[in-house]
C-alpha cells in the first residue's frame, strides 16, 4: 500500500464517520466542504453516502403514510365502551355504597336500641345500688359515734 | 380553539373538543408510535391508547407546560411500554416454538435481492435494515432520534419531552446517529463486497 493510499484510506474512515452528520447538515461549513470534495473523488465513500441517504429517506416515506380514515370513529367507539363500563362500574359502586350506608344505619339503630335497653338496665341497677348505698350510709350515720369524739 | 381551551373542554369530557384535538395531533402521535413500533397497525392501536389516556387523564395536565410536550411524553411512554410487553410475550413464546425467525437481526442482503431486478424487495430490505438499526439503539438514544427525525423537534423541545438538559439531548443524538450509521454500514459492507 502506497503512502497516498494509506492517507486516502485514513481520510475515507474519517469521512465515513461523518457521513450521517454531513447528511443532516450538522457539520461546520469547512468540514462539510472537505467531505463534499472527498465524495467527488472517492467512489467507495460515495457508495456509503448514497446508501445512507437512501436508508434515511425511508423515514420521510414513513412519515407521510396516510392515516386510516376511521381512526377517530374507532377511537370514539373505544371511548364509548370505556365510558359505559365506567358508568356500570360506578353505578355498581354507588349501589354498594348505598347498601353499605343502609347497613351502617341499620347497625347504628340496632346498637342504639340495644344500648338504650342496656342503659335502662344499668340505670335501674344503679338506682338499687344507690338505694342500698344510701341505706349503708344511713346505717353508718346511725352507728353510735365514738365517745372520745364527742368528748371535746 | 387553542390548545389550552381544547384541554380545558376535554377536562369536562367535551367530545367535540376531543375530536378537534385528535384531528390536530393524530399524525404526529402515529408517527412517534410508528418510529418506535415500526408497524402501522400496532402504531395506530398504541396511538389510540395515547388519545384515550389524554381524554381520561386530562385533569392531570398542568398549563405550565406545552400540551404537545405532554402528549409526546405519553406517546413515548406508551410506545416503550408496548415494546417491552411485546418483547416479554415474544421471549416467552419462543421458548415453546424455538422460533427461528430472524426478523430482529440485521438481514443479509443477498446478491439476488440486490441486483436491481427487484426494486420493491430491495426497498423492503432496506426498510427492515433501517428499522432494525433504530430498534437496536438504547431507549434514550432511540427516543431522542425518533423525536428529532420523525417529528423534527428541536433540541429544546426534545429536552422538554425527555426532561433532560439540551446538552444531554445533543450528546444522545450524536451517539444515536453514530450507532445507527455503524449498524447500517454493516449492511452496506455486505453489498459492497
Ligand atoms: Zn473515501
Amino acid at each position: 500500500m502506497s503512502k497516498y493510499q494509506s492517507i486516502n484510506k485514513m481520510n475515507c474512515n474519517s469521512v465515513k464517520q461523518k457521513l450521517i452528520f454531513y447528511l443532516d447538515g450538522d457539520l461546520a461549513v469547512d468540514e462539510a466542504n472537505l467531505v463534499k470534495c472527498h465524495l467527488v473523488n472517492c467512489g467507495e465513500c460515495r457508495f456509503y453516502y448514497t446508501e445512507l441517504k437512501k436508508s434515511l429517506s425511508i423515514i420521510e416515506t414513513d412519515k407521510s403514510k396516510e392515516i386510516d380514515g376511521k381512526f377517530y370513529s374507532k377511537l370514539s367507539k373505544r371511548l364509548d365502551d370505556i365510558e359505559s363500563t365506567h358508568e356500570t362500574t360506578s353505578l355498581k359502586y354507588k349501589l354498594v355504597q348505598v347498601f353499605a350506608y343502609a347497613a351502617v344505619v341499620a347497625i347504628g339503630i340496632f346498637i342504639g336500641l340495644f344500648a338504650e335497653n342496656e342503659i335502662n338496665n344499668i340505670s335501674e341497677n344503679k338506682n338499687t345500688e344507690f338505694v342500698e348505698q344510701t341505706i349503708v350510709w344511713n346505717d353508718f350515720n346511725q352507728e353510735p359515734i365514738e365517745s372520745f369524739l364527742i368528748a371535746e | 380553539m387553542d390548545d389550552n381551551n381544547l384541554i380545558e373542554q376535554i377536562k369536562h369530557k367535551d367530545r367535540h373538543a376531543f375530536q378537534l384535538l385528535v384531528e390536530k395531533y393524530q399524525q404526529m402521535i402515529i408517527n412517534v408510535c410508528y418510529g418506535f413500533i415500526q408497524n402501522y397497525q400496532d402504531a395506530e392501536d398504541v396511538a389510540q391508547e395515547v388519545f384515550i389516556d389524554i381524554y381520561v387523564t386530562a385533569y392531570k395536565f398542568r398549563a405550565d407546560s406545552k400540551l404537545s410536550t405532554w402528549i409526546y411524553r405519553i406517546a413515548v411512554n406508551k410506545s416503550l411500554n408496548y415494546i417491552r410487553d411485546n418483547k416479554k410475550r415474544k421471549s416467552s413464546k419462543s421458548i415453546f416454538t424455538q422460533s427461528n425467525d430472524n426478523k430482529n437481526s440485521i438481514i443479509d442482503i443477498e446478491d439476488d435481492a440486490y441486483n436491481g431486478s427487484d426494486y420493491l424487495l430491495e426497498n423492503e430490505e432496506r426498510k427492515i435494515n433501517l428499522h432494525n438499526a433504530i430498534s437496536s439503539l438504547p431507549e434514550n438514544q432511540r427516543t431522542a432520534f425518533i423525536l428529532s427525525k420523525y417529528e423534527d423537534l428541536s433540541y429544546k423541545e426534545i429536552s422538554k419531552v425527555m426532561s433532560l438538559s439540551i446538552s444531554s439531548v445533543e450528546s444522545l443524538l450524536f451517539r444515536a446517529k453514530q450507532n445507527l450509521q455503524k449498524k447500517l454500514f454493516e449492511c452496506y459492507k455486505k453489498l459492497n463486497n
